[in-house]
């Protein structure tokens, strides 16, 4: 399964919830020189784990955000196009869903780091596709 | 064709010179018009969008070039494609829309200048502004309401010459209108990547086949570099 490095995994989880790199070094103790290398190999990873993913399954990539741990892409199952919802859950890794029916502990992951506001799949699909 | 970086500053100095072209006029209006046809060209055949080392580069012009953009690798925090049968509002898209802001502006002005003037061809140029601003507002999936607007506009332009009393002018447009209807009924556009780092936002447009490419390369890099250079948990 593929996870980050749990203190690098703790600086992007803070940076995701849209705190500050200067407030995040302050936070954990280290420089912010250490958590902006942190940040970037973390977004480097979670590009890797999206591509990677996606190439697996011959997936069609249409957004990788690796700012907040998301990618959407096309696949197919059973002979239909399908949307392909996969998030990076710390602690978790990374869970992949088929088409909107998302379950509750993905709403409340994408509201904690503020993809969307409130625990609603339409908007949580609305906003992954705009 | 080459991925092509459309919101940049550069784009916009053909624009300028035709402008320019036709409010000097004489030798120097007509070196301007021509050395914006030539821009046109130069960048359009010569720009492009490479990976080189441990970034994006892209050039607008080879080997004269106009400008050069650089954007390391693991500065992006996220690309994303979109093929034109889902649909592209650009003008969204776009982090600093130079081109239809810069065009649109260009032509409304030369376009009021010239009916300043009395001539009546700048609502020509008003005209062309209006429908060229069409690609960029409406989604292609938007087809009822891009063909629409484009009607409209053209309509109530003819309309306008006929009462300034040039019909001559109203069969160009006829023809640009049903031209422009047409295109926008075959659902043309083309892919767009865009790239997005923690400060800018660059949208990079080609054909399938620039952009596939261009995806199935950052994937291999961005692959390598995390191989490479991050511990593993």
């Amino acid at each position: 399964m593929f996870r980050l490095p749990e203190g690098m995994e703790r600086m992007w989880l803070l940076k995701a919830r849209g705190m500050r790199e200067a407030d995040i070094a302050r936070e954990l103790g280290v420089s912010r020189q250490a958590v902006n290398k942190a940040l970037k190999d973390a977004r480097v990873k979670l590009f890797e784990a999206f591509f990677g993913l996606a190439e697996v399954f011959s997936w069609e990539i249409v957004r990788v955000n690796a700012e907040k741990g998301f990618m959407v892409a096309r696949g197919r199952c059973l002979d239909k196009n399908v949307r392909v919802y996969a998030f990076y859950l710390p602690g978790k890794g990374i869970k992949a869903f088929f088409g909107e029916d998302f379950p509750g502990y993905i709403l409340e992951h994408a509201v904690g780091l503020g993809i969307i506001d409130g625990p609603d799949a339409k908007k949580l699909t609305r906003v992954l596709e705009s | 064709m080459h991925l092509t970086m459309f919101d940049h500053p550069t784009m916009l100095v053909p624009f300028i010179l035709l402008a320019a072209s036709f409010v000097l006029g004489g030798k120097v209006g007509w070196g301007l018009l021509a050395l914006s046809f030539w821009l046109v060209v130069y960048i359009s055949l010569t720009t492009n969008t490479k990976i080189e080392g441990d970034q994006v580069v892209i050039r607008i012009g080879k080997p004269l070039p106009l400008a050069t953009k650089k954007v390391p690798l693991d500065e992006i925090v996220e690309v994303i494609k979109m093929p034109s049968a889902s649909g592209i509002r650009l003008i969204e898209q776009f982090q600093r829309p130079w081109v239809p802001v810069g065009s649109f502006a260009t032509g409304i002005l030369m376009g009021a200048l010239f009916l300043h003037r009395g001539e009546p061809y700048g609502v020509l140029w008003i005209y062309i502004s209006l429908i060229s601003l069409l690609n960029y507002v409406f989604r292609p999936a938007e087809k009822k309401g891009r063909i629409g607007a484009s009607l409209a506009i053209s309509v109530v332009s003819a309309l306008v010459l006929l009462y300034l009393g040039h019909p001559e002018f109203t069969l160009g447009i006829a023809l640009y209108g049903v031209f422009d209807i047409m295109f926008a009924n075959e659902n043309y556009g083309q892919d767009a990547i865009i790239i997005r780092t923690e400060r800018e936002r660059i949208v990079l447009l080609g054909d399938s086949t620039s952009t596939e490419a261009f995806i199935r390369e950052i994937q291999s890099l961005l692959a390598n570099a995390g191989g490479s250079n991050v511990p593993s948990s």
